[in-house]
């Protein structure tokens, strides 16, 4: 803030006349803005006199004279098929959560998922962009040294070794968009007063991924998930720590039901925060419907 | 015009002096433009019309100049005579002006002014709870609202009117057709979507 | 008063208290800029007084400690590396003449920011503009009365064609693009800029020796405007003097000399805002009243909250005074009784 400029300014000011409501004024700017008219019919709207310029009738983008361009020529990469269609997942570093980590922007002494990490403000998605939530990426995992239960929603192997080396565990975990939107920022969500989504089964192309051991998913078998853990730390040369005589390893080992979405409310629930009380549906009906997957 | 006339002509003179009445009317008439006695080197007889005198310190001091005898300032529109006067301000007589607004001066300390604006930060000074745009006044439809005149009258349509098709029908009916043609304006100036 | 308060203290600093003024020496020569920051670390650790130790000794002995000031410091949240606290002397009330209590620590984020005029100009125009509703109206050709005929024969009598008695052309025609009805001109300015509007605007007082910070107002004798016209005669305060206190209620003495005076105002410190401080010359805060702003503006600078933009919720229904009233046990004696 306060430069050697800010310095000289302060300075400059205590020999001035005083700051008052008369000899304020705004940057100038904002006096000399042009302003192009590029509707209307009078004119020409700033397109210039005569021709292609007038006209729009430039040549098309490629074109090269008759000749069979470059852009035909040369074979397609597809990287932007589907754009609009396909899930998106926003990345974080492991470098970046060990900075949250250490600046106490999440609390390490409970499991850490999409809602701790949105609240530190540093991180945002929208699910309007086909953002599906974090992928974890591997960048810093050497100076990672944390011991966590995190659960994201999309990451690698080296990743899943730099935490589990650490003595945390990991799991991956899909969420559909009305999730997200509660997860995302569940103040605005209980305001609201409807009750709290389930969380749908993942589409078919992810299903695999999710159900896979290796890459931690939630709905993998847990017997094959301790499999995994091992044979990753003989892949990668570590020593996997002994999670029986951890002091947290209740925190360690806590997992949400596949149709829940916060830690210790049931979806079907509705918070009051008004009355600061939890409405409970009771009819058969709503609980068959909350309690089961389709 | 008709004055100058009758003077002129002779014949006209002698047959308005044969009776007494018009005879003294004329006397009062020439006593008070000064044009019966026919003496037009007295300029002052000639005026009828406001005199610009020329202040006597910006007349050219130079020896060689003469004043030309043509572009003279003379009678024009000679034979109209002024109805109103041209001699300055009437006294008032301590009577208020009607065309003038009362004069309020404005003093800059009294409560209004010399806390205006008190509470545009309470969000950022106070609990959290109060926006500033929560204590504004005035008609409840533009209270934190911005918008164009379509958009002020179809949201004041919404809140006040079915009091006013109650209460002021003709006011009712007065909105509807503004709104009805601002928006066919609207249509009709709008981008439309399809176009290119 | 017109130099560096710490110079102050060195030149015209009386009898005792002979280790602070070493201390002070020893900054002097030493350090340079930013590290008179160490300094008043030390005077901390040596002499630390509270806020309400000063209040307390101020009521005390307010006649026998004329010429013995209680040096005081404050612990500042968020402390910046980058530059040093600035300083201010802690005032009292009590007499004409002031009496300097201490000096007082400002957070440089706070009292030392650069001086943005635009950013002033910017909350000043939001002021005056997001409240202002205007109210003139000029009827339009199709409200005029008439106007509905065509006034004579498009062809054949030489003149110029004309449909309407109210076009705008005509001398008692309808005004083209007159002002329509009551118009807002509402805006949100965002709220950072706000924060750093005040922020501006407190440094620039600063800057400029038109920042006076007292003990409390409770300590003012006498509510005798003249009083406090001779006070702020003497102590070179403005014509116009901004008292800013933490209490929504204000002493009694303060308010009636106040109200006795053309241009002195008193103001909470949630109702504090740029274009008052504008306004007046002098800003005049007590330690607690300056103690939440700095607070405040501090936490919004570095709140990490989501800054959500305004929207107008409010519907017709906010307004109803009173509910709508139930008629049902009326309509039972207009139905027809059975016998």
């Amino acid at each position: 803030m306060a430069s050697k400029v800010t310095e000289q300014a302060l300075n400059l000011i205590k020999a001035m006349p005083r700051v008052a409501l008369n000899n304020i004024k705004p940057l100038p700017y904002t006096a000399f803005k042009k302003k192009v008219n590029r509707q209307g019919n009078r004119k020409k709207k700033g397109r210039g006199d005569k021709g292609q310029g007038a006209r729009g009738t430039w040549d098309p983008l490629g074109y090269e004279g008759g000749q069979h361009p470059l852009i035909d020529t040369s074979p397609r990469e597809r990287y932007y098929a589907q754009y609009a269609v396909r899930r998106q997942y926003p990345p974080v570093s492991l470098l970046e959560l060990q900075r949250l980590i250490d600046l106490n922007r999440v609390d390490v002494s409970r499991p850490i998922d999409i809602t701790s990490i949105c609240n530190t403000g540093l991180y945002s998605f929208h699910i309007s962009k086909n953002h599906f939530g974090v992928n974890l990426t591997d960048e810093g995992c050497d100076q990672f040294a944390a011991k966590i239960n995190l659960e994201v929603q999309w990451t690698s192997e080296l990743v899943i070794a730099a935490i589990e080396k650490n003595g945390g565990t990991i799991t991956t975990r899909y969420y559909d968009p009305p999730c997200l939107a509660a997860l995302y920022d569940p103040l605005t969500f209980f305001k609201k007063g409807q009750p709290i989504p389930k969380c749908k089964v993942p589409p078919q192309d992810t299903l695999a991924y999710y159900s896979d051991p290796n890459f931690r998913g939630y709905l993998a078998d847990p017997e094959k998930v301790l499999e995994a853990r091992e044979k990753l730390a003989q892949k990668y040369g570590y020593k996997l720590p002994d999670l029986k005589d951890d002091p947290v390893k209740e925190m360690l080992l806590m997992r949400k039901d596949p149709l829940q979405i916060f830690y210790g409310l049931e979806p079907g629930w509705v918070v009051n925060l008004t009355e600061k009380c939890i409405l409970k549906p009771k009819d058969e009906d709503y609980l068959r419907y909350y309690h089961t997957a389709y | 015009m008709f004055k100058s006339v009758f003077l002129r002509s002779p014949a006209a003179s002698e047959v308005l002096k044969s009776s007494f009445f018009t005879n003294s009317l004329l006397k009062r008439l020439a006593s008070a433009t000064c044009y019966s006695t026919k003496n037009y080197k007295d300029e002052r007889d000639l005026t009828t019309y406001k005199k610009d005198v020329k202040p006597r310190g910006i007349e050219k001091n130079f020896d060689a100049y003469t004043p030309s005898p043509f572009n003279r300032p003379g009678p024009r529109r000679y034979g109209y005579a002024i109805r109103y006067k041209t001699d300055g301000l009437l006294p008032r007589d301590g009577k208020p002006v009607r065309s003038l607004p009362p004069y309020r001066p404005k003093n800059s300390w009294d409560t209004k002014h010399a806390l205006f604006g008190q509470n545009d930060y309470i969000d950022i000074l106070g609990d959290g709870d109060v926006h500033p745009a929560d204590l504004l006044t005035g008609p409840k439809w533009l209270i934190a609202f911005k918008g164009n005149e379509r958009e002020r009258l179809l949201r004041k349509m919404e809140w006040e009117g079915p009091r006013l098709k109650l209460m002021y029908p003709s006011e009712y009916n007065r909105m509807q057709k503004r709104i009805r043609y601002l928006t066919k304006l609207y249509n009709h100036k709008r981008k439309s979507r399809w176009a290119d | 008063m017109n130099c560096h308060p710490k110079l102050y203290t060195i030149l015209c600093w009386p009898v005792g208290l002979k280790h602070i003024v070493n201390n002070f020496k020893r900054s002097k020569t030493v350090c340079k800029g930013w590290q008179t920051w160490a300094c008043s670390q030390r005077l901390q650790s040596s002499i630390s007084h509270d806020a309400s130790k000063i209040k307390q000794e101020s009521t005390d002995s307010t006649q026998e400690t004329s010429s013995k000031p209680v040096v005081t410091s404050r612990s500042l949240k968020f402390p910046t590396k980058h530059t040093y606290p600035r300083l201010a002397w802690l005032e009292s009330m009590d007499s004409v003449e002031s009496k300097k209590l201490g000096i007082l620590d400002l957070h440089p984020d706070v009292f030392a920011v650069y001086p943005r005029i635009d950013i002033l100009h910017q909350n000043v125009h939001w002021q005056q503009m997001y409240r202002y509703i205007d109210y003139n109206f000029e009827k339009s050709r199709a409200e005029l009365r008439g106007g509905g005929r065509k006034p004579w024969p498009q062809k054949g009598l030489g003149k110029a064609r004309h449909g309407s008695i109210r076009s705008p052309l005509w001398i008692r025609g309808a005004k083209a693009h007159g002002p329509r009805g009551p118009t807002s001109y509402f805006y949100v300015l965002p709220r950072a800029v706000r924060g750093l509007g005040l922020r501006v605007a407190l440094s620039c007082k600063y800057a400029q020796n038109d920042l006076v910070v007292v003990d409390s107002f409770d300590s003012l004798p006498s509510s005798d405007p003249e009083f406090m016209a001779e006070m702020a005669d003497v102590r070179f305060w403005g014509y116009s003097v901004l008292f800013v206190d933490d209490t929504d209620v204000m002493p009694e003495n303060i308010a009636v000399s106040s109200s006795g005076n053309d241009g002195f105002s008193l103001m909470p410190a949630y109702g504090l805002n740029v274009y008052s401080i504008l306004k007046h010359e002098t800003l005049v805060m007590t330690m607690a009243a300056l103690e939440k702003v700095e607070k405040k503006l501090l936490e919004e600078m570095h709140s990490t909250d989501r800054q959500r933009k305004f929207v107008n919720t409010l519907r017709p229904e906010d307004f109803y005074t009173k509910s709508k009233e139930d008629n049902r046990m009326y309509r039972k004696w207009t139905q027809p009784l059975n016998f």
